[in-house]
């Protein structure tokens, strides 16, 4: 079996922990996919492409932890605007509360190993 | 305003690419991406160019890598909707035990007095410890029973259910002793015979009679 590459390991890592980012967006108030999409991408690390911001959104959605409503735009059509549910709030709560600790083991961890 | 044949041939490509998906959820996918496309070409201004168009779409990823972000998501089960509890607490398997012990020793004995007491309004003539020992056996012997149907189906707390079922078990040999212990010796002294009450079951046997 061979080694992965840094892209196939970024992709695990991302999976597990995008769609908490978006969370983490959205706690600080409603958003559009666009404004979202260009936040997360400003670190080109966290996001590979912005397209893949819109499955994790339909998926969030569908578990409840996001809503989604048609807000007017001032320039352009209208716009899906996606916020936080309570839900979400507490399941970013349990992902913020596992993440820290899951962190520094890894961190301590990995000095060990370069 | 046009759409460019690049927008169509990139949208077209992620719904074939989505094929796998539930149809409402792929609309809504498309449709999202869709609108960023819209809204991001006209950010560029009146007549954008194809290259233009292109870096757009190139930023938004391959239709493949964001319907394999969809499929990937897809793969590992969702969790329930409801899931504003943040997390259920789980019992250690020591205090699913003691819980199941408390619970035979407060049960055990309410359902022993729902039973026995309309038994004494009956016209039985039995030894009344008798019948207590002899209702608690048929208690501990049921709940055992039910412990180890409980067992077999629960993946939680199987260890728990198992000990509980051996305990009403072991518990059910001395109640079992008990209950012959109290039923018996009570001479019936009418016809030469001995009567030997076994809980609430008084049976005469009669003594053989002596060899010539």
């Amino acid at each position: 079996m061979e080694p992965e590459d840094e892209g196939a390991v970024l992709t695990q890592l991302r999976r597990g922990t995008l769609e908490y980012c978006v969370l983490a967006y959205l706690d600080r108030g409603p958003s559009y996919g666009q404004d979202i999409a260009r936040a997360l991408g400003s670190d080109p690390l966290l996001f590979g492409s912005e397209g893949t911001l819109y499955p994790l959104l339909t998926r969030l959605r569908r578990r409840r932890w996001v809503d989604t409503s048609w807000q007017a735009s001032p320039n352009g059509p209208p716009r899906r605007y996606h916020t936080l549910t309570d839900d979400g709030r507490a399941a970013l709560r349990s992902f913020v509360a596992v993440w820290e600790p899951f962190r520094t083991g890894v961190d301590r961890l990995m000095k060990g190993a370069q | 305003m046009t759409v460019s044949p690049l927008v169509t041939a990139y949208l077209a490509d992620l719904d074939r690419a989505l094929a796998g998906a539930d149809p409402a959820d792929r609309m809504e996918i498309v449709d999202s991406v869709r609108e960023h496309i819209d809204a991001a070409i006209a950010e560029l201004g009146a007549d954008p160019g194809q290259a233009q168009i292109a870096t757009v779409l190139r930023r938004l990823g391959s239709a493949d890598t964001v319907a394999a972000t969809w499929l990937a998501g897809a793969e590992r089960p969702a969790p329930p909707a409801v899931s504003g509890t943040p997390t259920t607490t789980k019992l250690p398997t020591w205090a699913t035990v003691l819980l199941v012990l408390v619970g035979i020793a407060v049960v055990g004995p309410v359902v022993v007095a729902l039973v026995t007491v309309p038994l004494f309004l009956l016209p039985i003539r039995a030894s009344t410890p008798g019948w207590l020992a002899a209702v608690l056996v048929a208690v501990l012997i049921l709940g055992s029973i039910a412990c180890f149907l409980v067992a077999r189906r629960s993946a939680r707390h199987r260890t728990a259910w198992t000990v509980a079922f051996v305990v009403g078990l072991v518990l059910a040999v001395p109640a079992a002793v008990a209950a012959l212990g109290l039923g018996t010796g009570v001479d019936g002294g009418s016809s030469g015979g001995r009567v030997v009450e076994v809980g609430p079951v008084v049976e005469v046997i009669p003594t053989p009679s002596p060899l010539p």
